[in-house]
This record gives C-alpha cells, structure tokens and sequence, in this order.
C-alpha cells in the first residue's frame, strides 16, 4: 500500500472510527423486516390469486396491512440467589428463556474452580489457589464474561454468556440492566467462605444484552459500569463513579494487520492478523482476527508523562500454528508527537510502525518471536526529527507483564 | 421466526450496527441517511435471516444491501425530478444529503464531493478494508472498475479544495 493510500486509510478510520452512531432502534428494524416479509408473501398472493374476487380477499389484506406492534428484544433472563439448603458453593441460579443455569465457584486440589450447569469445573492456580477479593480502594467488582450453557427442560443445551466475578466487601447488591428492559438485582454470596469475596453470576442469551452494571453499598450507589461486549466477550474493564459522564465515547479503529509466516519449503505456513483497539467507557480494549488477540485494559493512559513509548500490559497473544515456532503479537502505545516508529534488531530488517490514533493515544502492533533478543526503536516526528530511542525486552509465552519503555 | 432466530438476529444486529452506520456515513455524508441505510440492511436481512445466517460471509450481504439500498434513494430522487412537470422551485428540491453543512469531518466532507461510485470505492476498499475482488462483488461490478475508480478517487482527493480548505485553518 502506498503512502498515500495508508494515510486515506488511516483518515478515514479516524473520522469514521470517531463518528458515534446513534443506538440501534431495534424494535423498529425488526418491523420494518417483518414488513418486507409481509410484501414479499402479499406479492405471491396477490399473483396467485389475481382471479378471485376482491371482495372476498380485502377485509384479509387490510387486517394483514396493519402494522404490527413494537417488539422489545424477545429474551427473558432471571437471576436468584442460592436459597436455603443450596450448595455452599453456589453462587446464583436462573434461566435464560427458560433454559436453566447455575453457577458454583470452589477452590481444590486444582485450584480455583469455576463450575456452570455443565457438570465439570474449569479450575486453575493449583493447589493452596485461595479466592481473589478486592480491597477497600479497588473496584466496586471485578466481573468478566464467558461463554456458557443452559439447559431448556427437555431440549439439548444452548449457549449462553454468563458475567460473573466477585465484588468490594462494601457492595451488598449489582444492578443488571438489560437491552429488552429488565434491571436484574444480583446479591453477591459468600461462595469461597468468610475473609474472600463474595461472588455473583448472571447468564444473558448473548453479549451485548448487558447495557451497565451498578453497584451499591449500604449508602448507595458506589459506581457504575459499561461493558465492552464483543464476540463471546463481556469486560466490564473500568468502573465510573455515580454521576460521571460515560467517556470516552465509543470509537474504534484498526490499528495493524499482517500477515505471519513460517516454516520451511513443503511446509510453510502463512497467517494473516489484524487487531483492533476500541475504546469506550470501558477502557481499552483490543480486539484481534483470532482467539487469545483480545485483551481489555482498564486505564486508557499507558504513556507515563515524557515517555514516547508503552507496551500495553497485554502480554504477547501467540499466533502460531501447533508445532511451529511461535510468533506473538504486541500493541504499543505512542505519544502524539510520534509520527514514525523504526523497530530494529534480533536479526530483523528495520521495520516501520506508523502509528495509528484513536481518541487521545496512538496505537501500532508490532509481530514478534516469543524468544526474541531485544529489539530497539527510535521514534520520529512528523518533519522526521528523532525523537528518541529506547529498547523492547525480549519476549515470552509468559506473559502478561509490563514493560515500560521510553 | 422462532425466539432464538430472534434472540439470533439480535445479537447480530447489535454487533454490526455502529459498523454499517458507518459505512452508510462515509457513502452518505449525512447522518440521518446512514442510520437509515443501516437500518434497512438489517431490516432486510431479518427478512432474510434463515439464508442470511447460513451465509459464508453475513457480513458481505449487509455491506450489499447498505450500497444497493443507497443506489435506489439515488434513483428515487432522479425519478422524482423526471416527474416534475415544471422545473422544480430551488427552495423545494430535496436537499442533496451528500452535499451538506462543513461540520462533517473533512475527509468526510470530500469523499461527498465524489461521484457516488468513487466514493463507494473508497469507503470499501480503504475503511473497509476489503480487496478489490471482494469490493467489486459488493457494488456489482468488475475488478477493473474497482481499480479505475479507486484511481481517479485518489486523485481528485489528493487536489481536493475541501481537504485543502479544512487543514489551511
């Protein structure tokens, strides 16, 4: 792609990327479709039937003609707490259009162990794994989505996304709002015992039907979230205070593409990626062509004041096809000054990262080996003056750690 | 159409709206001929849902239908002059919505200075960012032409007064 052309596309991803549509007017899309499937069925009729009497079919086409009322999003999700006799570890328990789900959370010989009507639990951390809790200065909760099942009386499972986490010691209820109207009140339980945080579930049809999260102590409301949602992703990454404006508004923008390659002859392998940063009252989030690219970060800012460049605390989300050698991807934060980003070392040819913007930062991904040595870079202004240098650390599959730079 | 198709065609529509709003915007210009566009695509595929989420690429039928459904708003205005049989009073001519007020962003502003399949070109190619092959099965139309019009957008935006006039101030 020329200069030319990269920089139209970088233009336009800003002044679109930047441009918020208005909410979708759901009810009215789907009478507007149930009209269209009305037009094309009186179409039909009116060919087959064009030789019968007009008498007999007008009161039929009136009635059919009247448009149909509003719609709300057809979903029906509940929520309730354990009850008496319930499993110490059951969290909450409800219904998604009436298919049934639970959600239990436990810590074992295999650690921290999440458990939904499926029948087997999704443990991790190992033995002695205690339960996370948050402190009195942290979030109101800390709440992540997952994709799940239910089961309707009779039928096979269905699919479902549960949001769940544990909540401040201070919180004694969420409020769930969802897209068709319901607010759902969730009761945080002491699943993990006295001394850990307590835990809530809920289980939507699918991701974007949570709109906001509110929590509340004894005094009232303490905060509010808006979460990301995104293909079997609910993260609600960043919590506002009551009354605080919901910005940044949502904007988002392809920030890198490519493609990897690897292997030898016989038995290359190519792998095209790109990874998108959205952001949003929920933060930052990075979405990526593939599982394990998408990553959510609370906090927009990255680049410490006088700093040119930050790695994103997301670790490097591996690309790699099984058995080959792994290549991961990292996104960088950029200070606005930065026009030029030329990546050098570890065998590689120079490669330059023209950063991408959204919102106040810019954004750039740079494809990596895992075992690479250090790479260095030197950022450039727009008149092509240096601005500075600095170096990458090597990279591991064990990330996510931060590495400040700059 | 069942509560899941429903509860289906929800979710997709959820997750596509902001896209095809702006997609709509960069071929439009104008904000309320966007949402509506938008709006019609996936009123459409709801008429459609069954074929439309077997489809290999859902995605590539909305994106249809946003320039198909532009396309014939152009054609209705063409025809609403043809019918007038006086020439129309200035004041009472449908306001061209690609030909608005500056407060549109100014790529924005000159991609609505285009001709409206060069500006279909851009926004598909360059925000979009599908191949040529994939942009010319969306507007109907041959490889070549993707490419011809690409080529004389690019140029006309390079001498644009609109950008030049916005990144003067």
């Amino acid at each position: 792609m020329s200069i030319d052309e990269r920089d139209l596309a970088a233009r336009l991803d800003s002044e679109l990327g930047t441009f918020a549509p208005g909410p979708l007017p759901l009810d009215t899309v789907i009478r507007r479709g149930k009209m269209t499937i009305l037009r094309r069925r009186l179409t039909a009729v009116a060919a087959a039937l064009a030789v019968l009497a007009a008498a007999v079919l007008v009161p039929t086409l009136i009635h059919a003609l009247r448009p149909p009322p509003p719609v709300a999003p057809h979903y029906r999700v509940t929520v309730s707490p354990p009850g008496p006799g319930a499993s110490s570890s059951l969290v909450a328990r409800g219904t998604v259009n009436g298919a049934r789900w639970t959600y239990e959370v436990f810590t074992g010989r295999h650690g921290l162990c999440e458990k939904y009507i499926w029948g087997f639990a999704d443990c991790a951390g190992g033995p002695g794994s205690v339960g996370p809790s948050v402190g009195p200065g942290g979030e109101p909760a800390i709440l992540s989505g997952f994709s799940a099942f239910a089961k309707p009386p009779g039928k096979r499972l269905v699919r479902v996304q549960m949001a769940r986490g544990y909540v401040r010691g201070d919180v004694t209820r969420l409020r769930v709002l969802l897209g068709n109207g319901q607010i759902l009140t969730l009761r945080p339980t002491p699943a993990l015992g006295s001394g850990h945080g307590s835990w809530v579930a809920v289980a939507v049809p699918f991701e974007s039907a949570i709109r906001k999260v509110i929590a509340y102590s004894a005094q009232g409301e303490v905060g509010y979230a808006i979460p990301f949602t995104g293909a079997q992703t609910i993260e609600f990454g960043r919590w506002l205070l009551p009354g605080q404006r919901a910005l940044p508004r949502a904007a988002q923008r392809l920030i890198g593409k490519g493609t990897m390659r690897g292997g030898r002859r016989g038995d290359a392998w190519r792998m095209p990626w790109s990874v998108r940063a959205v952001i949003g009252p929920w933060g930052l989030c990075l979405q990526g062509s593939y599982p394990g690219l998408d990553r959510c970060l609370p906090a927009i800012r990255h680049v410490w004041s006088g700093s040119l460049v930050a790695r994103l605390t997301s670790g490097v989300a591996r690309l790699n096809p099984p058995g080959q050698a792994p290549r991961g991807l990292v996104t960088l934060q950029l200070a606005q000054e930065v026009r030029r980003l030329v990546v050098t070392g570890a065998g590689r040819r120079p490669l330059t990262l023209i950063p991408v913007r959204l919102g106040e930062w810019q954004y750039a991904v740079l494809a990596v080996h895992d075992s690479a040595r250090s790479l260095h870079w030197t950022a450039y202004d727009r008149s092509g003056r240096r601005l500075g240098t600095g170096r990458l650390a090597g990279f591991s599959a064990n990330w996510p750690r931060a590495f400040p730079l700059g | 159409m069942d509560g899941q198709a429903v509860a289906d065609f929800a979710e997709f529509a959820h997750s596509r709206w902001s896209r095809l709003v702006r997609l709509a915007y960069g071929i439009t210009g104008s904000r309320e001929a966007a949402e509506d566009l938008a709006q019609t695509a996936l009123a459409s595929a709801y008429a459609s849902w069954g074929r439309v989420r077997r489809a290999d690429d859902p995605d590539a039928y909305v994106n249809r239908i946003v320039v198909n459904a532009h396309h014939s708003s152009f054609r209705r205005r063409r025809v609403r002059e043809h019918l007038t049989a006086t020439p129309p009073d200035p004041g009472a001519t449908a306001p061209d919505p690609a030909a608005q007020h500056d407060e549109r962003a100014p790529l924005v502003a000159a991609l609505a200075a285009l001709p409206r399949r060069q500006r279909e070109v851009i926004v598909l190619r360059f925000w979009l960012d599908l191949t040529e092959a994939q942009a010319a099965a969306t507007l109907g139309c041959s490889v070549g032409t993707v490419k011809s019009q690409a080529a004389r957008a690019l140029a006309k935006l390079r001498t644009s007064p609109e950008l030049a006039n916005r990144e003067a101030r």
